[in-house]
């Protein structure tokens, strides 16, 4: 017994000088000695281009050129980090000594004021115009950058806004990093991109559209399951049900943020060629299943914007860019404000981008439509409530504007069952879509269907985990999960015939 | 039609905001006027904006490069008056100052003042210049870059003038040089004759640190070389030196210290030999050991890639005459020495003495022995060499005799 606790008693000792060796050799990592570490994600991604890299000393070498970019970026983004919380993390690594010294001077006054600026740039245009000789200093503008900004004063939003300023910016090779020596805002350069009258496109008399997913993969159209063939035969069926438009939903994580996958634009490119063949347009729904919002983030959804909005802007099938679905349900989570201005100035940016396509928001309902009417060209607004109460809001609605309107998603799902005795049969279903597809026929109202299949699975993301919510989701469909028409099936395509 | 003027109001502030989305819009608006005209300031001046507006509480949103403040109003004088002060470090800074007028967080007003740098005294000229050593000749050059600044760090407007002098020797020679987009610059170009070049800005108020460019000797002409030797021999014991003469660019400066060069030897054989040196004073030094048989070697030097010398041709006489031979056939024992160089001096120590022997049927068998006190003896034991007759080769620094027939006894 005594030598066994005696072995015991080694055994511990051993393992905790172990234990205190192990945490004496976890030292600083060496991949941190040469500043390597700041090479890991990028996390702010305005715009840059370098206009002009011309200039009467030494010819700037690519690499350089991309270094003093990201180097610049990450001097605007310790800024706008630094205005945000008020802490002053990395304005060493990217200020000299003497720059530092008067952002810390104004960051110090807004701690005493408690002021704090929630702020982001969006766009950088470079001009070069003085590299020295021995490559260690730079010299150039950066001309009209968009700067969005959020101000709160005691922790109350006093402003947000956005500004379009000119820089002169004068950077020097310190320890590696190009540092801002010197930036100066100088006076705005008269906007030198002609504004060329873009006629947008033709509104179709009556937009017959259905929110559409593949029957085995709902919320994932681009996902592992993309099988162009389903899809064809699909868009066969909806383009027989004598609908002339689809809506589609573009996952802003599942696209891949803000750098998009090209495998995931590709799949969607081939989807509008599907529709494309079969003569049916396309709503394109952005940023699905994003939340943030937050301006420091605004980069990121801008590149994505980008990167989706050019790649498919001259595609034939294209209709309407639809920015968000739902934005309003996140007013309560994210801010009202903050939602709507994201929102405004994306409208704002994705009309920039292209300016030929409609632009259009999907508010859940029409109440929330009358919010940012100025900005839009189709009001679209859900509605699954019955049909008075439809009636009522969308007189409301249309009261306040001469835009066209759409009922961009509607219809009844057909469960009763354990989570809900009273729900609806088939033939109210049938009945409903009566009702509506001939009151929308009637005003010209353009609409879209929710939606063509019940589904088996519905993705948690939806509408959350509650069982009784995923089985009414699951039976919108005006086929049934055993690929059986429902009758409202019929009574659509007569309708709309 | 109160409606009507309330809606254009709100439109021209959201058009004069860009996109801005004003808080709580049902409130009721309301209007300020500014009452500063002066748009224009210089730096360190004191900078106050006043308005005439009904609104009670109020705040000036600033924001310039550097970043965006909040400025709480001064005073109410019980008009509808009031007034913000614009302190450090947005008075300070020059360029764009853009401000904007909340009452009741809604912008009023908004606008922007252009802030100058001050010109009456330059309190800085930053300079920077590289590289700090260019070649002598003229073409190459060194770049001075001048970034004057005022008592606040602010950069200077274009057109300011500033003084550059430039001294080399006892010439000094100033001119003047004008900002342009914050900076001025100057590439100073390198003088024939290899030295230093003094490179100072100033202004009426300031002066800039004293930078130096030094000359460097341009590239390496073709040059000479030679050698020394104690004597001619190839003993493989003295050293041979090779030399450059005083290697000089063609300004006649003399190359940098510590430049290699390579001399690259080539025996009449066909082998090749390398040694090296650096520049000391332009001339550079290398040693080798003499070979050990006679040879001629050819002898070129490099600076790799910019010059060569002449090539040079060394010859190396045989170090003895004779090997005196003494072979006891009793005792199957070679012995070899007094082995004396040209001197007549004793071999030194250990060097090397190959036998070459030879049987009836053509085998051949080569042993080695280094000298001692320039005596080596060999001893071919029966075990080995059976009976019979052989021929003997006995080689020492290039130099050979043959023995033929000598009998091996049993």
């Amino acid at each position: 017994m005594l030598i066994l606790s005696f072995i015991g008693l080694n055994l511990l000792i051993v393992f905790a000088i172990g234990q205190i060796m192990t945490y004496l050799n976890t030292g600083a990592d060496k991949s941190k000695m040469l500043n390597l570490a700041l090479k890991s994600e990028r996390v702010y991604k305005p715009h840059l281009i370098w206009r002009d890299t011309l200039n009467p000393s030494r010819p700037l070498e690519k690499p350089t050129q991309k270094r003093v970019a990201q180097d610049y970026l990450n001097a605007w983004y310790v800024r706008e980090v630094a205005l945000a919380t008020n802490e002053f993390k990395g304005i060493d690594d990217y200020y000299t000594a003497s720059a530092r010294q008067k952002v810390e001077h104004l960051l110090n006054q807004n701690i005493n004021a408690l002021t704090r600026i929630e702020g982001t740039s969006l766009n950088h245009n470079l001009e070069l115009e003085f590299y020295s000789a021995d490559g260690q200093f730079i010299s150039f503008k950066d001309f009209g950058v968009q700067e969005a900004q959020r101000i709160f004063s005691e922790n109350n939003l006093l402003l947000q806004h956005t500004i379009t300023a000119s820089y002169r910016v004068i950077m020097l090779l310190e320890d590696g990093f190009w540092r801002i020596r010197q930036l100066v805002r100088i006076p705005q350069q008269d906007s030198i991109v002609p504004k060329n009258q873009v006629v947008k496109k033709e509104m179709p008399d009556q937009i017959k559209a259905i929110n559409y997913y593949p029957q085995q993969n709902p919320w994932d159209t681009f996902g592992t399951d993309f099988q162009p063939a389903v899809i064809q035969t699909d868009l066969k069926k909806i383009k027989d049900l004598q609908f002339n438009t689809i809506r589609i939903f573009v996952g802003y994580e599942d696209f891949g943020k803000a750098e998009v996958t090209p495998k995931k634009l590709s799949k969607l490119k081939k989807l509008m060629d599907l529709a494309d063949a079969e003569d049916l347009q396309v709503i394109v729904t952005l940023f699905d299943f994003y939340g943030d919002y937050s301006v420091i983030d605004w980069s990121n959804t801008f590149k994505h914007s980008r990167a989706v909005v050019n790649a498919l802007k001259a595609h034939p099938a294209l209709l309407a860019w639809d920015l968000k679905n739902e934005p309003n349900l996140d007013f309560e989570s994210r801010d009202k404000d903050l939602v709507l201005f994201w929102l405004k100035n994306h409208l704002a940016y994705l009309k920039s981008l292209d300016p030929a396509t409609l632009l259009t928001i999907g508010w859940s309902d029409a109440a929330s439509a009358s919010l940012l009417l100025d900005d839009v060209d189709l009001v679209s607004f859900h509605s699954y409530q019955d049909f008075a109460s439809f009636q009522t809001s969308y007189e409301e609605l249309k009261a306040q504007t001469n835009k066209p309107l759409m009922l961009q998603e509607f219809g009844l799902p057909t469960y009763s069952g354990i989570w809900n005795p009273l729900g609806a049969d088939e033939d109210e279903q049938a009945e409903y879509y009566t009702e509506f597809l001939t009151f929308a026929k009637a005003e010209q109202l353009h609409y879209a269907l929710w939606t063509l299949y019940d589904f088996k699975e519905i993705p948690t993301a939806v509408v959350g985990r509650l069982p009784w919510r995923k089985a009414k989701q699951k039976h919108f469909g005006l086929i049934d999960a055993n690929g059986e028409a429902k009758p409202a099936l019929s009574i659509v395509k007569d309708i709309q015939d | 039609m109160k409606i009507n003027k309330a809606y254009i109001l709100i439109s021209g502030v959201l058009l004069l905001l860009g996109f801005t989305v004003i808080p709580n819009l049902q409130n009721k608006v309301q209007s300020a006027v500014l009452l500063t005209e002066q748009s224009e300031y210089i730096v360190g001046s004191p900078i106050s904006l006043s308005f005439n507006t009904e609104a009670k509480t109020t705040q000036l949103i600033v924001s310039n490069a550097l970043g965006t403040s909040v400025i709480q109003a001064e005073k109410t004088t019980g008009t509808d008056e009031i007034q913000f002060s614009i302190a450090e470090p947005f008075c300070t800074s020059s360029g764009v100052l853009n401000w904007t007028l909340i009452g009741k967080e809604k912008a009023l007003l908004n606008g922007k003042l252009q802030l100058k740098a001050d010109t009456t005294q330059i309190a800085k000229l930053e300079s920077y210049l590289g590289p700090q050593r260019i070649a002598a000749g003229g073409e190459d050059f060194a770049q001075f870059t001048i970034l004057p600044t005022d008592i606040y760090d602010n950069p200077l407007p274009d057109e300011t003038e500033i003084s550059l002098n430039t001294g080399y020797t006892s010439n000094s020679n100033v001119e003047t040089l004008k900002i342009q987009e914050f900076i001025s610059w100057k590439n100073v170009y390198s003088t024939l004759k290899s030295g230093r070049i003094f490179v100072a800005a100033n202004s009426d108020t300031t002066t800039s640190k004293l930078q130096t460019i030094y000359v460097d000797a341009n590239l390496a002409t073709p040059f000479k070389i030679d050698f020394e030797r104690s004597n001619t021999y190839a003993d493989a014991d003295q050293i041979t030196t090779l030399r450059t003469d005083i290697i000089k660019d063609r300004y006649n400066n003399t190359i940098p210290d510590a430049t290699l060069v390579n001399f690259v030897i080539k025996t009449n054989s066909g082998a090749i030999l390398q040694t090296s040196g650096n520049t000391i004073n332009g001339i550079a030094q290398a040693q080798i050991q003499h070979p050990a048989a006679p040879q001629n070697w050819t002898v070129k030097a490099y600076i790799t890639g910019i010059a060569k010398s002449n090539p040079i041709t060394i010859q190396y006489q045989p170090a003895i005459n004779d090997i005196p031979v003494i072979w006891d056939a009793t005792i199957r024992k070679l012995k070899i020495g007094p082995l004396n160089g040209m001197l007549g001096q004793t071999l030194p120590e250990g060097t090397v003495v190959s036998l070459k022997i030879k049987n009836k049927i053509g085998e051949t068998e080569t042993l080695t022995q280094k000298t001692e006190a320039g005596h080596v003896a060999f001893e071919l034991k029966k075990a080995f060499y059976p009976s019979g007759s052989y021929s003997l080769e006995i080689s020492v620094l290039g130099v050979s005799k043959n023995l033929e027939s000598v009998l091996f006894k049993s």
